[in-house]
């Protein structure tokens, strides 16, 4: 059996076939979205909570989407109305939500490691939804399900994802999945954003934009995470936009037929120029529509769901 | 006290640089070399048979919690685990609440220590008054009151200036000076060592070089100064190299280093359990 797991934590744990698995069964979901019935009744009975104690508009919102179209019940909790602000802890406020009795849990937090340690202290399914810098799943997922839309195979394909990538779980994620599919992965950006402790990662580290982009298949946009950073990483986001900002030059370095991404929230005009955001080469929008589908399959398989069923209703 | 008979026990003293297999006799609380065939029956015998028998063991750095924080320890539960793990003489560390800055902490400290403690137990004062690193605690007064050293364990003295004065008047009374050695500025927010395992799980990290920098400053005034300072749970390999140099130029200079930093590494963090986490951090097998 391919997918044997209740949670979904990191991308660095999962075997390729694993990744591929998820790819595969949310093709098929996908097929479900263009329909004019778009529920399917996989999850239907069952409660899903979406614990966002960080803020979130594409992965909750999709979150919420995927469970309601496998017809399931959703509950969502925001970090900023709950009893955390009185001092309830994360293993509290778990177990609590466990005991209202919801079948899944998707959590997003800002300390990283704390969808583990709610993996090992719930009885039911974890779902990362990104866990401070460290790694964001299901955005690995999508990212790579759009890239294999578009690109084919991963093997050997120059892939660049430039901008902060310190603090961010989508680079980790995306470093970890692509490593598993091949890729040829470089990160680019400011050295004290994009440090040589990445290169153990198993990728090129690279400061110098030109030599970087030259050519490459896949540029992926990653935003100044200013949330997680403190001052003092680099002058400016003025000058960081002059340095690295991904502008009509720059972009005309990459290969012909590249795509452009970006996980979201765009800071317009700063990591990206606004044209290119919105150009013919840009696959943003793919990607969110691509993460319902996503969501979609990590949901139906950590409940224990069969692909075969999904297949023969799509 | 009853004589005793310990056998068969693993002799280690240091001192004579014994390290062998052998018996001890011990007559009216001192070690002897012998007892009469009548002392030994009433003996008490102890089976020391896979146990090492040694000159009490010394712990420079400990810490009571108390007065304020004996939710974490007390002098009598720290004291317990002291013996039971062969120390017999502890120097505790003054970041208690409040911190004891001023005699009268320390005096509360001394009371509690000849109620509640089995070993020996000498205390330290702060460096600066409250621990906050601004001014000088009244060094004087807390060697009257009995403190062995001063430190702002828990904290370091950021102003190289405010350091400077503190080991000059320290010197006066023959005071030691430990610091934990801590550039504040370069580890805001940092939880684990900085390098390739905080970068794989999306930490702040505590780069070596936020402990070797105050290990400079506190070897030159050392050498400026004349003052011995005591560098506490040293977890840098270069830290290491530097007070080694500085020793061989005869600096007044010692350190520290801790079982879990000679034992451990950062990669046991991998999974998150906060049982790992410390300050300083545990850093890589080379610093190991």
């Amino acid at each position: 059996m391919p997918w044997t797991r209740r949670h979904l934590i990191t991308l660095e744990e999962l075997t390729l076939e694993e990744i591929e698995h998820i790819h595969t069964t949310a093709a098929a979901f996908k097929r479900t979205l263009k329909r004019s019935v778009k529920k399917v009744p996989a999850l239907r009975g069952k409660t899903i909570v979406n614990l966002f104690l960080e803020p979130s508009t594409r992965t909750r919102m999709a979150f919420d989407m995927a469970a309601k179209r496998l017809s399931a019940d959703v509950i969502s909790l925001d970090g900023n109305v709950s009893s955390t602000t009185k001092g309830e802890t994360l293993r509290d406020t778990a177990q609590n939500i466990q005991a209202l009795q919801a079948d899944m849990i998707v959590i997003r937090h800002a300390a990283a490691g704390s969808p583990l340690y709610l993996s090992k202290i719930l009885d039911i399914p974890v779902i990362n939804a990104g866990d401070g810098a460290h790694e964001h799943p299901t955005q690995g997922l999508l990212d790579t399900f759009t890239m294999r839309e578009r690109l084919g195979s991963l093997q050997g394909r120059k892939v660049v994802i430039l901008g902060d990538i310190l603090f961010s779980r989508v680079a980790r994620s995306n470093l970890h999945a692509l490593k598993k599919f091949g890729a040829d992965v470089t990160v680019v950006g400011p050295s004290t954003l994009v440090p040589p402790a990445f290169a153990a990662m198993g990728v090129k580290v690279s400061h110098d934009l030109r030599s970087a982009l030259a050519d490459a298949e896949v540029v992926m946009l990653l935003r100044i995470q200013h949330e997680r950073q403190s001052l003092g990483m680099f002058p400016s986001l003025g000058e960081y936009t002059s340095l690295f900002g991904l502008n009509k030059t720059r972009a005309s370095w990459l290969n012909p037929k590249a795509i452009i991404m970006h996980p979201g929230p765009i800071n317009r005009g700063v990591e990206i120029d606004s044209d290119l955001a919105d150009g013919p080469r840009s696959v943003i929008l793919d990607q969110v529509t691509n993460g319902i589908a996503i969501r979609m399959a990590v949901l139906y398989l950590c409940s224990g769901g069969q692909p075969e069923y999904v297949s023969a209703s799509a | 006290m009853p004589n005793l008979w310990i056998k068969n026990a693993r002799i280690i003293d240091p001192a004579t640089k014994r390290d062998e297999r052998g018996d001890l006799l011990v007559k009216n609380g001192r070690i002897v070399d012998a007892l009469s065939a009548a002392e030994r029956k009433r003996a008490k015998v102890i089976d020391a048979d896979g146990l090492v028998a040694c000159p009490g063991l010394v712990d420079v750095h400990v810490h009571f919690r108390e007065p304020g924080q004996t939710h974490k320890e007390t002098i009598a539960t720290g004291t317990h685990a002291a013996a039971a793990g062969g120390f017999t003489t502890v120097v505790c560390m003054p970041n208690t609440s409040p911190p004891a800055s001023t005699p009268g902490t320390i005096q509360y400290i001394n009371d509690a220590i000849k109620r509640d403690a089995v070993v020996k137990v000498y205390p330290t004062g702060c460096i600066t008054v409250d621990m906050k690193g601004q001014a000088l605690a009244p060094i004087g007064s807390l060697k009257r009151a009995g403190v062995v050293a001063i430190t702002d364990d828990g904290d370091c003295v950021q102003s190289n200036e405010l350091m400077r004065r503190a080991c000059e008047y320290a010197k006066m009374f023959d005071l030691p000076i430990m610091d934990h050695c801590q550039d504040h500025s370069m580890t805001q927010g940092a939880v684990m060592n900085e390098g390739v395992v905080s970068t794989r799980l999306g930490l702040r990290g505590w780069p070596n070089a936020a402990e070797d920098l105050i290990v400079a400053r506190n070897i030159i005034l050392s050498t400026y100064t004349g003052a011995h300072i005591h560098m506490q749970h040293i977890s840098s390999k270069n830290s290491v190299e530097l007070i080694r140099r500085a020793k061989s130029r005869h600096i007044l200079v010692s350190a520290e280093a801790t079982p879990h930093h000679l034992a451990l590494t950062d990669e046991a963090l991998g999974t998150y359990d906060t049982n790992f986490k410390m300050n300083p951090p545990l850093r890589t097998e080379e610093d190991r």
